[in-house]
């Protein structure tokens, strides 16, 4: 349900707009935000639990069964690696989003990027439109960003996602 | 002779006493006997014959009907009687119930000259006792609980309280309300008894909620829910295959279920388009994922068996972003999966809401109340915006109102396909009345929500019970607060095109996806005839920014807020049922490009002239979309953050908002891509962000151009509709004001993808 405007909007409606300062635009003070990958920027000072590992700390946000919560022994962000559980930030909705550890991948050689996979650990979890479209289980440790790069490098291969919980899609 | 004359005159005497319907003196008047019409269903027609005989064997006609005291004239055939309409051939009837009040009357037949009369009981008909509220299924006018004596009296007490005295604010409340009770105009409907008339009523169709949740007890969705077939995706729960909620304000896709197939004559609650169809909740937007999406498009694994009479997946849900996203290939590929692959390869039709953002999305601030996009009534964010919206495989589904017209919110775009009823908020014009969450301790209708409303929203006690009485706990016509009449958005539209969906499968299970397409395309209703035309003016000119209803030389009418129309149920029934044609595989060109190399057009500032591209399409191919992908840079378009990692642009550039695109088919049909005036302002995005982009690969669907041909020359313009400053502030960017672009927009590509038959 969607919060009516109402006759009181309009009646109590006073928009007074500022005048755009007629100057020319600024160099940006600011700078571009950085990522890790995609849009998503790597955030080592948090962590996902689920709330069965979760020994009592305050919960950051909530995503499906994955709880997002300050992580005790952050690490340097040089040193860390995209795994199962990353906890980034989508840069442009500035939302938290868990990595997954699952890899999407589009391509027309569906054999092929089997192949890579399973040299790579890779576990098959599925594959349909007559394999043009694959999901990969990666393992608990496993770098994501070295393995999609070489699946990217497969030839074919159209799109390799990065999996990620996170809430992007809103009801209407 | 003599013989001769004897025998034709005995014949004539016979003759005589048989055509004169008992004119003689042995005419026997007709029998009759009590007749009797139980076991109906409201809106479900019921073939009948009176009980009478004539032992002249004379032929018998029906000479009047009572009901009590009154008698009922027949028009054509049909009386109305109080509780349904009876149409009368000879003995035979059909009575349509159109109320659940049982009645009896009185009928009398003729043999020419003499009568009789006896009684026709009819009892009660099986209904739902929130039917009547349902103006989406069959309008009369009703309010569905908005617009209450509650409301009057909170207006009345609102004009006091400006010092008007009793009589006055009185007076102020009922112009007021006779404002608002404009948009309540009966027959602005589905026309939905007409295709239960046809005896689709979902019966052997499966409809898929791809949602928040799904409440599987609920008592008036539960019979229809297939057992252990719906999907939590929030992983380690107990029971996978429950996807009830545990919200404590509404459950979303519980109430969107309740409009597709909430069950029917069972004497609860309200009923669905489809009451007959069966449902599957999975609820991707609490757990949204790759794996969540894919299965939800019924993928293997997600345990939906291609042999299944799966009609509809629907998806009220979407990305209210202020910016352009790369077309997604891989999303394209799982889209294709469930409409290719399923129903024995007829496909599954998925219905996408297109928006709810006409007026203003959430992280664009004040811009398109200070760009004049609402007076003008321009959308802010173009359906094109979401490049699930622009798939040859979902349809993408707009809002109207009880009176037809568009709704206050419903995102426009060259990309809609159809329309629905959703109503407004249900205050002061009619929402959906459907299912919520079971009891008043959760849901749209509760203590719950009517604490968020009076302490948070209006702060005011009262206010909730003022304007939403029927969801404020002790309502008598919602005691268990299981349902409510403030479900809206498109959200409610595309479910009740799913519904309507739903019946066509039922009524003739052998159509593909393609041919409910071309049936919806060539039944849906054209409303708000009148639409008119958005026209800016630049400094060198008048743009049409919004072309109102655009007729093609297939003989379609699209128009960008309503796509081909309100779906009309009974007609799209009754051509699913005599439909005979083979589309044949659909036929999908590559990508055209407009040029081998990359192109460097310069979109001028505020003026008709544009950048003007022609791309040559060779395929021989019929319609059944085209879709566009472009590059357009401009340097300004930048995204940054401030020192404290938050987006931040002091003075952002006016580059995005100003674009619009039109394509001109090679028929001489006009489609609006983009209007200007729209929420552009962040860089485009896709798998990652694009800085100086504000298309990046995007692709925006037209359907303007459905049934025409797609060989020939394709016209596109893209233009900069504006040359001055924004005034508007904050938002994403935490802007300061949008300056006119300096540098002209580029293009740097255009592409044209046809698919059809």
């Amino acid at each position: 349900m969607k919060l009516s405007t109402l006759f009181l909007a309009t009646l109590v409606a006073t928009t007074s707009p500022l005048v755009v300062a007629q100057t020319s635009t600024p160099a940006d003070a600011a700078t571009a935000p950085q990522t890790t990958f995609g849009v998503y920027q790597m955030q080592p000072a948090l962590r996902a639990v689920t709330a069965e590992q979760n020994s009592g700390s305050q919960v950051v946000e909530q995503l499906g069964a994955m709880q997002v919560i300050n992580n005790n022994q952050a690490a340097d962000l040089a040193d860390s690696k995209v795994q199962t559980n990353t906890v980034v930030r989508n840069v442009l909705t500035g939302e938290l989003a868990v990595v997954t550890g699952r890899i999407s991948v589009l391509s027309k050689d569906a054999a092929s990027v089997k192949a890579v996979a399973s040299r790579l650990g890779l576990k098959q979890l599925h594959s349909f439109n007559q394999g043009k479209v694959l999901m990969l289980q990666a393992g608990a440790d496993t770098d994501l960003l070295a393995v999609t790069e070489q699946l990217k490098a497969i030839s074919g291969v159209t799109t390799v996602r990065i999996d990620v919980l996170e809430n992007k899609q809103e009801s209407r | 002779m003599q013989l001769v004359r004897r025998s034709m005159l005995s014949a004539a005497v016979l003759l005589a006493l048989t055509a004169c319907n008992g004119s003689g003196d042995n005419n026997i008047a007709p029998n009759t006997a009590p007749s009797a019409i139980s076991g109906t269903k409201m809106w479900i027609p019921v073939q009948g014959t009176f009980k009478a005989s004539d032992a002249d064997n004379d032929s018998l006609s029906i000479v009047s009907i009572r009901e009590g005291a009154n008698s009922i004239a027949a028009q054509n055939g049909v009386y109305q009687l109080s509780n349904g309409t009876l149409a009368v051939t000879g003995l035979n009837f059909v009575f349509t119930p159109t109320k659940t009040t049982a009645t009896s009357l009185t009928f009398t037949v003729s043999d020419g000259e003499l009568s009789s009369s006896n009684t026709l009981t009819i009892a009660a008909a099986a209904g739902d006792p929130l039917q009547a509220q349902q103006w989406a299924l069959k309008n009369t006018g009703q309010r569905a609980y908005s617009l209450s004596e509650s409301a009057y009296a909170y207006m009345v007490e609102l004009f006091k309280s400006f010092d008007q005295d009793e009589a006055t604010a009185k007076k102020s409340a009922t112009a007021q309300f006779a404002r608002w009770e404009q948009v309540l105009v009966p027959g602005q409907d589905m026309n939905v008894p007409a295709a239960y008339a046809l005896g689709a009523t979902g019966q052997n169709t499966i409809a898929v909620v791809v949602d928040s949740g799904l409440e599987l007890a609920h008592e008036d969705l539960e019979a229809n829910i297939l057992p252990n077939r719906s999907l939590n995706f929030i992983a380690n729960v107990t029971n996978p295959t429950d996807p009830s909620p545990t919200s404590a304000r509404g459950d979303h896709g519980t109430s969107v279920a309740g409009l597709i197939a909430a069950v029917g004559w069972n004497g609860k609650g309200g009923h669905g388009v489809a009451p007959d169809a069966k449902l599957i909740g999975m609820n991707f937007l609490s757990a949204q994922t790759d794996l969540a999406y894919f299965l939800s498009h019924g993928i293997p694994g997600s345990g939906i068996q291609s042999s299944e009479p799966l009609a509809v997946f629907n998806r009220s849900y979407g990305r209210t972003h202020p910016g352009a996203f790369e077309y997604d290939l891989l999303d394209e590929a799982v889209q294709e999966f469930s409409s290719v692959e399923l129903r024995n390869g007829k496909g599954a039709v998925n219905t996408k809401s297109s928006g709810n953002s006409f007026q203003r999305g959430s992280r664009e601030n004040n811009l398109c109340s200070v760009n004049g996009a609402r007076t003008l009534g321009l959308t802010c964010y173009n359906g094109n915006m979401e490049p699930s919206q622009a798939t040859p495989y979902y349809l993408s589904i707009g809002a109207v109102n009880s009176d037809g017209k568009h709704t206050s919110y419903s995102t426009a775009g060259a990309n809609l396909f159809v329309s629905a009823p959703a109503g407004e908020y249900g205050d002061t014009a009619p929402a959906m009345v459907t299912t919520d969450q079971m009891t008043c301790l959760r849901g749209y209708s509760s203590f719950a929500n009517a604490d968020y409303y009076d302490n948070v929203i209006a702060g005011e006690p009262g206010y909730f019970a003022s304007w939403y009485p029927f969801n404020s706990p002790g309502h008598a016509d919602n005691p268990s607060c299981n349902y409510t009449s403030s479900f809206n958005g498109t959200s409610s539209a595309a479910p009740n095109a799913a519904g309507v969906i739903a019946l066509m499968l039922s009524a003739n299970p052998n159509l593909s996806y393609r041919d409910v397409k071309h049936i919806l395309a060539a039944s849906s209703t054209k409303v708000d005839p009148a639409n008119a035309k958005v026209k800016l003016t630049l400094a060198d000119g008048e743009f049409v920014a919004h072309d109102g209803w655009v007729k093609n030389k297939a003989g379609f009418e699209h128009n960008n807020y309503y796509g081909f129309g309100r779906v009309d149920a009974g007609k799209a029934v009754e051509l699913a049922k005599a439909y005979t044609r083979n589309l044949g595989a659909l036929k999908m060109s590559d990508w055209v490009n407009a040029a081998d190399k990359p192109l460097a057009l310069a979109v001028p500032d505020n003026s008709v002239t544009g950048a003007e591209i022609s791309i040559e399409v060779t395929d021989d191919i019929t319609l059944e979309g085209a879709q566009f992908k472009f590059n357009v840079m401009n340097d300004e378009m930048t995204l940054a953050v401030n020192a404290q990692n938050q987006l931040f642009k002091e003075f952002h550039t006016t580059a995005g908002i100003d674009l619009a695109i039109e394509v001109t088919s090679p028929q001489g049909t006009r489609s609006v891509l983009l209007s200007s005036k729209q929420a552009l302002v962040m860089p485009a995005a896709g798998d990652v962000y694009y800085q100086r982009y504000i298309l990046k690969d995007h692709v925006f669907l037209s359907n303007a151009f459905f049934g025409e041909k797609a060989k020939g020359t394709w016209k596109i313009k893209v233009l900069d509709a504006n040359g001055a400053n924004i005034n508007a502030t904050g938002g994403i960017l935490n802007t300061k004001g949008y300056l006119n672009n300096k540098q002209p927009s580029i293009v740097t590509s255009a592409a044209v993808r046809v698919f059809g038959n």
